[in-house]
């Protein structure tokens, strides 16, 4: 018989205890381990959360020796207040339309008009509509804001398509298993490694007016027929031009993903379509577009959460320009809120910006699963 | 793995060559900026503009030289930010690793009250985007107290703003990376903590001794993830760092081009800034391809 | 050394009982056995026991000691996992010494025990594989050896031979028996294969939904299982089971008639009530093939599997369920067509339809015990 050396005696037998000292034992390694984590968590993202939330209603600076106050909703009445007017145009003393050098009807300046009236106070222009003898002004307390919402959202429809269509694409591409998939497909996920920072730089470059590439390109390929765009100067073009190199930088990764997904696809699905008869253009529609609803799904979520943080490309090749045709959200916040120092009205937008994405991811999680109904 | 049905059927051979020819078009679009981006760093500025309009601009040809490199050197701080750089990603990468999979270790290995609500906040948290909390979050660093080190001597500092751990700290508690451990560990089986706990290990050796070494593909994986993502930083360095000491190169390389208009400098700052991540990855390509998928299947 | 008791042992997951009270008492140095279908709680009872599950009432005391709240690296047990639970980036001998090293004991014990385990199980010339490097069998005892080396009190098994073949389980069986008749420690192991059961055990535990049925010898719960669910568990094929309706009631023995209207008598432990329909048990190797028995009936055969050594026979008799017969291989049963098949009364189990327990228990008893005083 094996002589026992080497066990701790229990302790004596006594009557049963509530309290499991195992239990407790996990606990406390529990809390202790996930604390450092836990603590982070809490410190650098959730009292920030809390913070903002309250900060809106201050009229918080960064750095200031004067005491907060707290400003109700004046914050959020100053960033999503819109109205309109509508004003008749000029005419003169025979009631003729009064027109200008290039045609165009007059109006009575819009300063004057929101200065007089006092339940326009604080507003500026944000658009306006002109008809033939009279023009609808819309007004709004942050114009900029009301732009560069509109922008972000204009970036999000145009970039989503774009940059998971051309991930499909290359994914499709790549999963053929022709010879050589390993370098395409290292080929078009480098962008992705790549900094949007230097991203930016290089297409700037790029889209130069005239020595850009990119305009060399589509000269040559149309034989002259395609103007010189000026892609960054001209307010048409500037967001396009970021949805362009948005897409290009980053459907590598969505590819990878589009790929994963794929492979799941079981091969068996596609030879029984065969044994049915079904051709390729088939296939794709009823075996392979079916089987990647869930990965297209998160896809598209996720790309529209990152769509709607567009920063850095703005920050660098555009600062928000021309004419504030490409100034995002975040954009405008970090400019209220870090370069401006106004910290309340920056939690403001950054509330706000939460907000929406909720609402946008919840209403595309909701569309999707009625959908599968 | 092959999938020979996907969108059409290659053993034709025209519609291979047309697949070929698309693969091939396309790899020309996702890498023709960065190998210009390379190629004119080791040009000169009138070369550059010259060489545009014709292959020449991909090609290592004409007046090669490392002048730009050295001139980078000479105008800006490029090794002080680099370094920056090194110590800031470095830094948030370790630290990251450790405390994020100490928390999915407890979440997932452990069994203790409240667990469920941890759990489910963390994923709560998950959604919010690091851009909503930016301003608010520069408000709070901005009032945090550090002891720090100056001349030999203890200091209280009142801010953290301009500093190396302002850049480090906030990111080293990260939501996506506790939950990619948290999913792998998941899948390890429970029997491997049990047989350690008859053999007497404590949680904290289950963790370092058993689980850990197990755990090689999720490190990997969270590690270049963080890696890339830290090493790309620009949003938060620009917020919260204003002088050039602490200043890591994203940053940097965005001042760098915003005063001067040598396109060939710029180039050169930009291949110095990108060549070490695109080395990495095409060294370790198929880990860093198998990681990000993962990651994002799993999300 | 080790006696095992469990007190009124019950685990509850939160408002689910699903072990209701179990008593046992096990000596020192005996192979027992819990045996039962999925979810029957075998599982679990042996994990209370390592310490890996909390108790919800009751005790489990091992060698005099309660040791509910002891942590189960101070139980005095060690224990095989069914998946072996072989850290994949350990070598064997790492493995087996994990152990011991977490506990700082000094190198010279260390290599001493995991030494004498190795050699114990034949596993020195793979002291410094890495699992994966491994057969199935070999990881099968590297995790026994690594049981050995922590010299505990009892063994635990958990249904450690599901993850082998057919042919690997059987070798396997036999060296887990030479194992315990070398070591002679007391070892508790949980299988839901009834063979394996019979055929290891000195005494089986059977459970039916967190509850034990029956506890004793193999030969014990064979020849006198207590109920019904008892003797449709134990014994491969399963015992057949047939309708005997009461005629006659004279004292404790009872007139029955089977559903071929075959008749015999037979003395049961109480009366019954005349009328009152008992299940009749008879264990397919007991049903002989010719006259020679005591009662007499005609099965009509549907399928015969003949494997040469043995030959099964699926049979219908009288308009009631599958009666299977297990006869030599000598007898040749030709299909579709009647057999005449017969039955000793020693080999017959009566049951109560309504509490499913056995009605000749007492009957059987010194049967059984002078079986088991022969073996």
């Amino acid at each position: 018989m094996m002589a026992d050396s080497a066990f701790i005696q229990p302790p004596p037998a006594t009557r049963v205890k509530k309290n499991d000292s195992l239990m407790r034992r996990q606990r406390f390694y529990g809390w202790l381990m996930g604390s450092p984590a836990f603590f982070g968590l809490i410190l650098f993202i959730f009292v920030p959360f809390v913070m903002a939330l309250i900060l809106s209603f201050t009229d918080q600076r960064l750095l200031s020796p004067n005491p907060t106050e707290g400003v109700g909703l004046r914050n959020y009445d100053r960033l999503l207040a819109v109205s309109w007017l509508t004003q008749d145009a000029q005419r003169d003393e025979q009631s003729k339309l009064v027109l200008d050098e290039k045609g165009e009807p007059q109006f009575e300046r819009l300063r004057k008009v929101l200065r007089q009236d006092p339940s326009y106070k604080g507003y500026s222009e944000l658009s306006a509509i002109t008809f033939s003898d009279s023009r609808v002004v819309l007004l709004a307390k942050d114009p900029i804001f009301i732009k560069s919402f509109i922008n972000t959202i204009k970036f999000a429809f145009l970039v989503i398509p774009l940059q998971c269509g051309a991930a499909l694409l290359l994914a499709l591409l790549v999963n053929m298993g022709l010879k050589g998939t390993n370098f395409f497909r290292t080929a078009y996920f480098a962008p992705v490694v790549t900094s949007m920072v230097v991203v930016s730089i290089v297409w700037t470059f790029l889209y130069h007016k005239d020595i850009g590439l990119i305009n060399e390109f589509l000269s040559s390929v149309s034989f002259g027929l395609i103007d010189k765009i000026n892609w960054l100067g001209d307010p048409a073009w500037s967001m396009p031009a970021i949805v362009i190199m948005s897409a290009w930088q980053g459907a590598g990764y969505q590819m990878l993903i589009f790929l994963a997904g794929l492979q799941n696809i079981s091969e068996d699905l596609y030879e029984a379509a065969s044994l049915d008869g079904a051709n390729s253009w088939q296939k794709f529609v009823n075996v392979t577009l079916p089987g990647l609803r869930n990965t297209t799904i998160f896809v598209i979520i996720s790309t529209t959460i990152a769509a709607f943080g567009l920063f850095t490309q703005v920050d660098v090749m555009t600062s928000g320009g021309p004419a504030d045709s490409t100034s995002t959200v975040m954009y405008h916040a970090v400019r209220k809120g870090f370069r401006e120092q106004d910290i309340g009205y920056g939690s403001t937008i950054s509330v706000v910006y939460f907000l929406v994405i909720l609402a946008i991811a919840m209403g595309q999680k909701y569309y999707f699963d009625k959908r599968e109904k | 793995m092959k999938n020979t049905s996907a969108m059409v059927d290659p053993t034709l051979i025209y519609k291979r060559l047309l697949t070929y020819a698309a693969l091939l078009l396309l790899a020309y679009i996702f890498l023709f900026p960065l190998i210009f981006m390379i190629m004119s760093s080791f040009k000169p500025e009138q070369q550059i503009f010259t060489d545009l309009f014709s292959l020449r601009a991909l090609l290592p040809v004409g007046d090669i030289s490392l002048k730009n490199y050295i001139s980078v050197f000479e105008k800006s701080a490029i090794e002080t930010m680099f370094v920056n750089s090194m110590f800031i990603t470095g830094a948030t990468v370790l630290l990251g690793l450790l405390v994020n999979s100490l928390a999915a270790f407890s979440l997932s290995r452990l069994r203790w009250k409240g667990q469920k609500f941890v759990l489910a906040s963390i994923i709560a948290l998950l959604i919010i985007p690091f851009e909503a909390i930016s301003v608010p979050l520069l408000m709070l660093v901005a009032h945090l107290p550090w002891i720090g080190w100056e001349n030999g001597q203890i200091i209280l500092e009142n801010s953290w703003l301009n500093s190396l751990h302002v850049q480090i700290l906030p990111m080293v508690a990260n939501t996506f990376s506790i939950f990619l451990f948290y999913q792998f560990f998941r899948d390890i089986p429970k029997d491997f903590d049990e047989a350690a706990a008859i053999d007497g290990a404590t949680p904290w050796q289950i963790y370092w001794k058993v689980i850990v070494p197990m755990s090689g593909p999720v490190f990997a994986t969270v590690a270049i993830l963080q890696f890339l993502n830290m090493w790309n930083q620009y949003l938060w360095p620009i917020m919260v760092v204003q002088g050039e000491s602490v200043r890591p190169l994203q940053p940097g390389i965005q001042q760098f081009f915003g005063t001067t208009t040598e396109w060939g400098e710029i180039m050169a700052y930009a291949s110095m800034v990108t060549i070490p991540v695109l080395v990495v990855f095409l060294l370790f390509q198929k880990k860093f391809v198998r990681s990000m998928a993962s990651a994002g299947v799993k999300g | 050394m080790a006696d095992l008791k469990l007190n009124k042992v019950i685990k509850r997951f939160g408002e689910v009982q699903t072990i209701h009270g179990v008593d046992l008492d096990i000596k020192h140095g005996e192979f027992v056995v819990f045996v039962g279908p999925s979810g029957c709680g075998k599982s679990t009872l042996l994990r209370m026991i390592a310490g890996l599950e909390t108790i919800s009432d009751g005790e489990v005391i091992i060698d005099g000691l309660t040791v509910n709240d002891v942590s189960p690296s101070d139980r005095g047990i060690a224990m095989v996992f069914q998946s072996y639970a072989l850290y994949p980036h350990m070598t064997v001998k790492e493995n087996m010494s994990f152990g011991l090293r977490l506990a700082k004991r000094p190198k010279e014990e260390i290599e001493q025990r995991v030494g004498e385990a190795a050699r114990i199980l034949k596993l020195e010339p793979l002291l410094d594989r890495l699992p994966k490097q491994l057969s199935g069998g070999q990881r099968q005892r590297v995790a026994i050896g690594r049981t050995i080396v922590r010299n505990p009190k009892v063994f635990l098994f958990d249904e450690p031979l599901s993850n082998l073949d057919a042919e690997l389980r059987v070798q396997m069986r036999v060296e887990i028996s030479k194992l315990h008749e070398q070591l002679g420690n007391t070892m508790v192991y949980v299988t839901h294969d009834q063979v394996e059961a019979m055929t290891m055990a000195d005494k089986i535990v059977v459970l039916r939904d967190g509850r034990v049925e029956q506890v004793g010898a193999p030969l014990e719960l064979y020849h006198n299982p207590v109920n019904q669910f008892v003797a449709g568990f134990i014994g491969s094929p399963r015992m057949n089971f047939l309708n005997a309706q009461v005629l006659q009631m004279d004292g404790t023995k009872a007139q029955l008639q089977l559903s071929g209207g075959e008749q015999f008598s037979m003395t049961l432990d109480r009366p019954v009530k005349v009328g009152d329909v008992l299940l009749m048990g008879i264990r397919p190797e007991h049903l002989l093939i010719g006259e020679v028995g005591d009662v007499n009936i005609s099965l009509n055969v549907d399928v015969v599997e003949a494997l040469g050594g043995t030959t099964f026979a699926y049979t219908q008799y009288a308009g009631e369920d599958q009666v299977v017969v297990v006869a030599d291989g000598s007898h040749i049963i030709p299909r579709g067509k009647t057999i005449e098949v017969s039955f000793k009364l020693d080999h017959v189990h009566l049951f109560d339809t309504s509490t499913a327990g056995s009605l000749l228990q007492q009957q059987k008893a010194p049967i059984v015990a002078k079986i088991l005083s022969a073996a």
